[in-house]
């Protein structure tokens, strides 16, 4: 089956440059940004410590509250994630309908 | 109390028999190797999610994160954060191009474009080394929680945990697995929901003034008085004295389990990249509940039920959740109390079994996939052949992690685990993202990147404080601090300073593959 695609002429092609530029500099730049995100968490738990102990409202600490933000913000990631990867979708299947095996239509997985 | 522990027995019957007769539904489908390593790429993204949840959500998150946090509260806390965070990079970088350039196992992708033989032995040696510390503990996890929770003998409890897994494992293959780890993923989020329901009761469905009997003290009609630990409580500092060793392990978390074998391989699972992609935001969002809850039944039980009476139970605060059914139940000695605790060991035992059972088929397919048949074979091996090795090893696997289980009884469980994360972190996630995504990376780099990484874990952990004590060499608990960025440098310097290889060719077709899904295996 793979031998019937062009994969090196496919890789060529000023579409799918076009494609690991766009999702590189997004797939590479978020995880990166999170990772010192979190880090922040654990820097400031060791050394801010009132601040993390103070009482935001009702008994919620800063800590808490910023702790709990980790899953707030993970889940927007995923969901922006998720949103991104469809435009990437099409993209694909339009590099695929222009360059892909023509004997095989169904849709790249 | 005689009751109770009857109860309990029927539940883990109950638990046994479903997963036995999932088994047999799936032994009957079960006929060839892309069915016994890949379920025949049959479960869909939320199925699969489900399956990573219930992979990944062991008894030391349920029964040891709610510990920490009963017993030590912010720094239990700050350590239950982190083992989601890592997810980002399993969505972002990993998934996807993981599902499209693999077959069935770690190394098919990062021996796509690279010699066969060397990365596939030392991909062996990695996913090995991963396997076994995650086995071990959760083997001798389980051994400790059915022992402490229902009166089996350490060894006996170890044996019947290993038979069943084997079972399933060898006449279920993939898709058994898959099943029961979707039915223990259903079961425990079940078993948490209850008790979030009944601390909602409790504390009349106000988050804020569970925190407040933690802070003061407080009266609840039918516990009496109950918390009172202080505002120190919820101050960092009662479990990490030392930040460095802490941010060790932050960093461990997220990048390791985008390096987790057995974790990755749950992508051929499914039929395609999209599959994937919704496959992990399913487990993300079961995962993260499980954590975010987890949290309020630690601080619940810490309030409820009290640290005196948690260390009073032993194993380091792992009684923290059965304790607080207990007493939520209606305390000890009530019929209530008594069955709930059953219940929740039940669902702990459930969770110990389902991990176990993903981790001895992922050794079981590296050895029979990419060592029998790709190395000692050449690749020369019928499908019959290949699916019979695989059914040994699984067994081999299984009797060896047992007897490994009794010799570790009285090992430190949530320390093995993070020694898991940090072999994935510093030997299978750099050589993962470089085949993928880095064009002049080669096969002496990746060799390099995963025998340097394995071993300076290992000889970091042999020469840190939980081997060595006081005289420790190396002063973190923790050895991703330094063996990641050494797995990195190796993978790079290595790469740089060898020939380039000559295969522009597969890494066209692999880049292609890895971002359309042209060519990817169905």
């Amino acid at each position: 089956m793979s031998k019937s695609i062009a994969f090196e002429k496919i890789e060529k092609t000023e579409e799918f440059q076009d494609l690991k530029r766009r999702k590189y500099r997004f797939i590479f730049t978020v995880p990166v940004l999170f990772l010192i995100y979190y880090l922040l968490f654990i820097v400031m738990s060791a050394y801010a410590k009132p601040l993390m102990s103070s009482i935001v409202f009702g008994n919620f600490t800063f800590g808490y509250l910023f702790g709990i933000s980790y899953y707030v913000v993970i889940w927007a990631l995923a969901f922006i994630y998720v949103f991104k990867a469809k435009s990437y979708d099409r993209q694909v299947d339009d590099i695929i309908a222009k360059y892909g095996p023509k004997e095989e239509q169904e849709k790249g997985a | 109390m005689a009751s109770a522990q009857l109860f309990g027995i029927i539940l883990f019957g109950a638990i046994i028999a479903l997963t036995m007769y999932v088994t047999y539904l799936a032994s009957k489908r079960t006929t060839g190797t892309g069915d016994f390593y890949a379920a025949g790429r049959s479960l869909t993204g939320f199925q699969n999610g489900l399956a990573i949840a219930g992979d990944y959500l062991s008894a030391a998150s349920f029964l040891g994160i709610a510990g920490l946090v009963a017993l030590y509260g912010y720094d239990g806390f700050m350590y239950s954060i982190g083992w989601l965070m890592g997810y980002v990079i399993v969505l972002f970088i990993v998934a996807e191009p993981f599902r499209n350039s693999g077959n069935f196992t770690v190394a098919d992708v990062i021996s796509y474009r690279l010699k066969q033989r060397p990365v596939r032995t030392a991909g062996a040696v990695v996913t090995m080394a991963i396997t076994m510390f995650y086995m071990i503990s959760q083997l001798v996890g389980a051994g400790a929680i059915i022992h402490l929770l229902v009166g089996i003998p350490y060894t006996v409890s170890l044996i019947i945990v290993g038979v069943l897994m084997m079972i399933y494992v060898t006449l279920g293959g993939m898709l058994a697995t898959s099943w029961v780890q979707i039915i223990k993923a259903v079961i425990l989020m079940a078993a948490m929901l209850i008790m979030l329901a009944f601390i909602a009761i409790v504390f009349k469905f106000n988050l804020s003034s569970l925190f407040g009997t933690i802070i003061n003290g407080g009266e609840i009609p039918g516990f009496g008085k109950v918390g009172g630990q202080g505002m120190e409580f919820l101050t960092p500092g009662a479990l990490y004295s030392n930040p460095i060793d802490l941010l060790s392990l932050g960093i461990t978390l997220i990048l390791g389990t985008a390096g987790l074998s057995h974790l990755l391989v749950r992508f051929f699972t499914v039929p395609t990249a999209q599959a994937a992609r919704t496959s992990v935001v399913w487990g993300m969002i079961i995962i993260g509940s499980f954590y975010f809850i987890i949290a309020i039944i630690g601080f619940s039980s810490a309030s409820l039920v009290g640290s005196d009476a948690i260390n009073e139970a032993g194993g380091g605060g792992n009684m923290a959740a059965p304790l607080l059914a207990q007493v939520l139940g209606g305390g000890e000695g009530t019929i209530g109390g008594e069955l709930f605790m059953a219940g929740v060991s039940a669902v702990a035992f459930a969770t110990i079994v389902a991990v176990v059972a993903g981790l001895v088929i992922t050794g079981a397919g590296v050895f029979a996939h990419d060592i029998y048949t790709n190395v000692i074979k050449r690749g020369e091996v019928d499908s019959r052949k290949q699916f019979q090795v695989a059914r040994i090893t699984a067994f081999v696997i299984g009797v060896v992690s047992i007897i490994l289980g009794i010799l570790a009884e009285n090992f430190n469980v949530a320390q093995l685990v993070t020694y898991a994360f940090a072999v994935g972190a510093s030997s299978n996630l750099p050589v993962i993202i470089f085949s993928i995504y880095w064009r002049r990376f080669n096969t002496p780099g990746a060799v390099a990147a995963m025998l340097t990484g394995t071993i300076t874990t290992v000889i970091l952990i042999l020469l840190s404080p939980n081997i060595m004590g006081d005289a420790a060499i190396y002063p973190l608990t923790n050895p991703g601090l330094f063996s990641i960025p050494l797995g990195f440098l190796a993978a790079v310097i290595v790469t740089l300073m060898t020939k380039p290889e000559d295969n522009d060719k597969m890494f066209a077709e692999m880049s292609v593959r890895a971002h359309t899904g042209l060519g990817a295996e169905k």
